[in-house]
């Protein structure tokens, strides 16, 4: 008996959830919400697995303040030029990465090339390449480049382009040399990027400014000085160029044998484009695609968690309110009104100055300051259900508060709490994202409301490619937890279905 | 049945406050008061059924829910067998409350719409522990589901309310009555909302099931119900009891004028039977502060002088005849 009675309660929730689905199928607003909420779920999820750059960290990972890659197909943005890397990677770690370069030394065989365990400093992976003199040389002077040669088959220049060398000098006695930096186009131009004379041993040392198309000293080389762009005089044409570290030694001292040992690291060379993935770059040249993914994850989490934290203490105020009433009842409503009567905004706005503006405390005074309404719906309920017969028919059974509060109260403002949570998310959602856009976000953290923020900030209300996504995805997904919400009230609390 | 009282009712009395407009609470300081139940006392003896008859708004379903203490009276006290249920605390009460059970007038209301019949029955077993596992909680609700005729159990255990016919919700109000097996069951007008195929149902149930439980308080509006199912009749008007005696003397011999306007106003099967005679006046006097004097009076056709200046008292007149009337000294 008691086994098939199993079954049929089984039977009976299964029933039950059936029953709900079948009603919820049936509401084409409650579909589109749960499609669209799904899809977020998914994005917030996978979406930042797809890509490797930090929405906050990962500065310049193309252009400052490009469009998406797509846009190239566009018409009006056919000149768009993507990043490009000659170099697969950077750091003579193995010989293999030595390999990518050509060096050329004359004369010839009065050097070796090797790779050395040691690596600088300054960019990550072990190893460099190490030129030596060999013993015994002849020569008073010496040449060798280090050199990449790639092609440019684009009519437009890049963004910008930058450089980077790390170098350290050993057994330089008698000896100095000159190092350089040197950019060379197919007209046969040569632009000196960086050079500097080394007279004696050094630790490792980089460039002593960026060798960067946006540097001052790199603008410098040209005529028209800061207001020069590198790039666009360099890169004005196609075809090969060509990007070298060059090495002049010279002996200044007849007398002691030559031992000069030159390390070589981090030596690199990219232009970055004017267009940058998905859905471009921002004022940094950050991904706006990895900040929308994060902020997904962000957003989601933000929505739910507070929504869930304010419902809770709203229940659990209103059926305290609605249950005990006089005095307890009393106090808390009017406790709630004067939560309710302070602008919303501004208080939330002076907590978080108050607090810090962190993401926890964000979540923390969104839930603190939204469950007020809520509360006063449940109490209402609970005093219309506390006259409910039902109610004196358990009381006349011996059962205590405790307990009618349990098993016939809250069953029967449960169908309340899923509407309202669904209709808290985007009210949450919201809140967070207008906190941020006012610059009050949590900084650590890229959300939607803090791209937006910085569209603002930095005056690209008319990049259209930067604007619409974060409001777009604000908009939309408020509006799906709304008509979630919509469709599960018109299901759990049937007054208002239609007839 | 014994003559030992199972339930002693002394000068209860229960007034409702009258709520007044914020203005006039300013201006009179004079307290209103619906005198719902007013200085009653009677006794309901072992194993008996004592009918409650009177009309709409008299103060049945008040008195009702007193005896039990579902509502705190204003004085007074009940005694159930020799424990004052008006002095006991809290938890007291509480664990008293599987002696005495109550059915509710409307099972469209008292049956709580989200729980399956299985909870709805199995609740006052849960609640006082009279079951010790879930196997044996169905065992029970199986057991008190064939007693009201909703067989085969399995068939009903998982419905809901709203998937009952009213009929059936009112069995499964009266299983959750009776399946803790109390001493004292009041039933509040558990037919007047059903339809009259139905009621005969319900109410030949309640005499198949008057061996479950001892005894009954069974509250009607209508006479020739409470002939029917009950011992006694005490018979109710705006909140006194006017005249208690055995069925079939008061059907036979009424004595107050008010029950004999009630009985004269019982409907007869056959029209051209039905008596022209009007024994009664008026309307019924608004319960809120009525005046010391007989409650009938305004209404009485032998109203005498001293009607209108004294409450007259419940009286024995022989044989356990009890009338509140001057004109039956
Ligand atoms: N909770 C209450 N608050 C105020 N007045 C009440 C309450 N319950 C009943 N009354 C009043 O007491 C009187 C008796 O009501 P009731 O006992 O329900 O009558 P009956 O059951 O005989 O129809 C009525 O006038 C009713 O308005
Ligand atoms: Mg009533």
């Amino acid at each position: 008996m008691t086994i098939s009675i199993r079954r049929k309660k089984f039977n009976l929730l299964m029933g039950r959830a059936r029953g709900f689905w079948k009603a919820y199928k049936q509401n084409k607003k409650g579909i589109f919400g749960i499609g669209i909420i799904v899809f977020f779920f998914l994005f917030a999820f996978v979406g930042p697995m797809l890509t490797l750059n930090d929405p906050v960290d990962d500065w310049d990972v193309g252009g400052r303040r490009v469009p998406p890659k797509w846009f190239m197909f566009l018409p009006g943005h056919q000149d768009l030029v993507p990043n490009l890397k000659p170099l697969k990677t950077v750091g003579f770690s193995d010989n293999n990465e030595i390999s990518q370069w050509k060096i050329e030394l004359s004369p010839i065989g009065s050097y070796s090339i090797s790779h050395s365990q040691e690596g600088s400093p300054y960019g990550s992976g072990m190893g460099s390449v190490l030129l030596s003199l060999n013993e015994g040389a002849s020569s008073s002077s010496w040449t060798l480049n280090v050199s990449k040669t790639f092609e440019w088959k684009y009519d437009a220049p890049p963004k910008r382009f930058r450089s980077d060398v790390a170098i350290k000098a050993e057994g330089f006695e008698g000896v100095e040399a000159h190092l350089k930096i040197v950019l060379s186009t197919p007209r046969g131009d040569q632009y000196t990027l960086w050079e500097r004379t080394i007279k004696s041993d050094t630790d490792w040392f980089q460039p002593e400014y960026k060798v960067d198309s946006y540097s001052l000293r790199v603008k410098m080389i040209f005529p028209e000085g800061v207001f020069a762009d590198p790039a666009h005089k360099i890169f004005n044409g196609t075809g090969m160029y060509k990007f070298y570290l060059g090495v002049c030694l010279k002996s200044t001292d007849q007398g002691s044998p030559i031992t000069a040992r030159i390390y070589i690291d981090d030596l690199s060379f990219e232009t970055m484009g004017t267009c940058y993935g998905l859905l471009g770059t921002d004022q940094w040249g950050r991904d706006i695609y990895s900040q929308l993914a994060h902020g997904a994850k962000i957003s989601l989490a933000v929505g739910l968690l507070s929504a869930s934290i304010s419902v809770s203490i709203g229940l659990l105020v209103g059926l305290f309110a609605g249950f005990m009433g006089g005095m307890a009842d009393e106090l808390s409503m009017r406790f709630a009104d004067m939560l309710l009567i302070i602008p919303f905004l501004p208080l939330l706005m002076i907590l978080i100055a108050i607090l810090g503006q962190s993401i926890w405390n964000i979540i923390i005074v969104i839930s603190v300051l939204g469950w007020m309404g809520f509360s006063r719906t449940v109490r209402s309920q609970v005093l219309s259900l506390k006259e409910r017969a039902f109610i004196e028919a358990a009381r006349a059974s011996g059962g205590s508060t405790i307990h009618i509060a349990m098993r016939h109260i809250l069953p029967n403002v449960m169908g309340l709490v899923y509407v309202s949570l669904a209709t808290s998310v985007p009210a949450a959602i919201t809140a967070e994202a207008a906190l941020s856009f006012l610059g009050l976000g949590d900084p650590r953290i890229m959300s939607w409301g803090q791209m937006l923020h910085d569209i603002v900030y930095y005056a690209a209300i008319k990049e259209l490619y930067w604007v619409v996504p974060p409001g777009l995805c604000i908009a939309v997904l408020a509006l799906s937890f709304v008509m979630m919400g919509f469709s599960l009230d018109e299901i759990l609390n049937p007054r208002l279905r239609r007839r | 049945m014994t003559d030992e009282a199972l339930i002693r009712v002394r000068n209860l009395r229960k007034l409702f406050p009258v709520r007044k407009g914020f203005l006039s609470s300013i201006f009179s300081r004079e307290s209103l008061h619906i005198h719902a139940v007013d200085n009653v006392s009677f006794d309901i003896k072992q194993d008996e059924v004592l009918g409650l008859v009177g009309e709409s708004g008299c103060g049945k379903t008040t008195l009702g829910r007193l005896l039990i203490r579902l509502i705190e009276p204003t004085s007074g006290d009940v005694f159930f067998r020799d424990i004052n249920i008006m002095e006991l605390s809290r938890s007291e009460m509480q664990s008293m409350r599987p002696k005495m059970q109550i059915i509710f007038q409307d099972p469209y209301e008292s049956l709580n719409p989200r729980m399956t019949v299985l909870d709805l029955v199995g609740e006052p077993l849960e609640i006082n522990a009279l079951v010790g596992s879930e196997s044996e909680k169905e065992e029970s609700v199986a057991e008190i589901l064939e007693h009201v005729r909703m067989t085969p159990p399995g068939e009903f255990m998982f419905r809901y309310p709203h998937e009952l016919s009213g009929g059936q919700r009112q069995r499964v109000a009266v299983a959750r009555a009776l399946v803790i097996h109390p001493d004292f069951v009041v039933a509040d007008e558990p037919v007047s909302m059903l339809d009259t195929s139905t009621r005969g149902e319900i109410l030949n149930l309640m005499i198949e099931l008057r061996g479950l439980t001892r005894s009954y308080l069974f509250i009607t509006h209508e006479l020739a119900v409470a002939r029917h199912f009950c011992d006694r009749i005490a018979i109710m008007y705006l909140g006194r009891i006017m005249e208690m005696a055995r069925s079939d003397d008061i059907i036979r011999r009424p004595i107050h004028p008010y029950t004999k306007a009630l009985i004269e106003a019982t409907p007869v099967p056959d029209p051209s039977a039905r008596k022209e005679k009007v024994s009664i006046k008026g309307e019924v006097l608004s319960p809120i502060n009525p005046p010391r004097r007989c409650r009938f009076y305004t209404r009485c056709l032998a109203a005498k002088d001293i009607c209108s200046k004294l409450e007259p008292e419940l009286v024995d007149i022989g044989g356990g005849h009890m009338v509140a009337c001057h004109l039956y000294p």
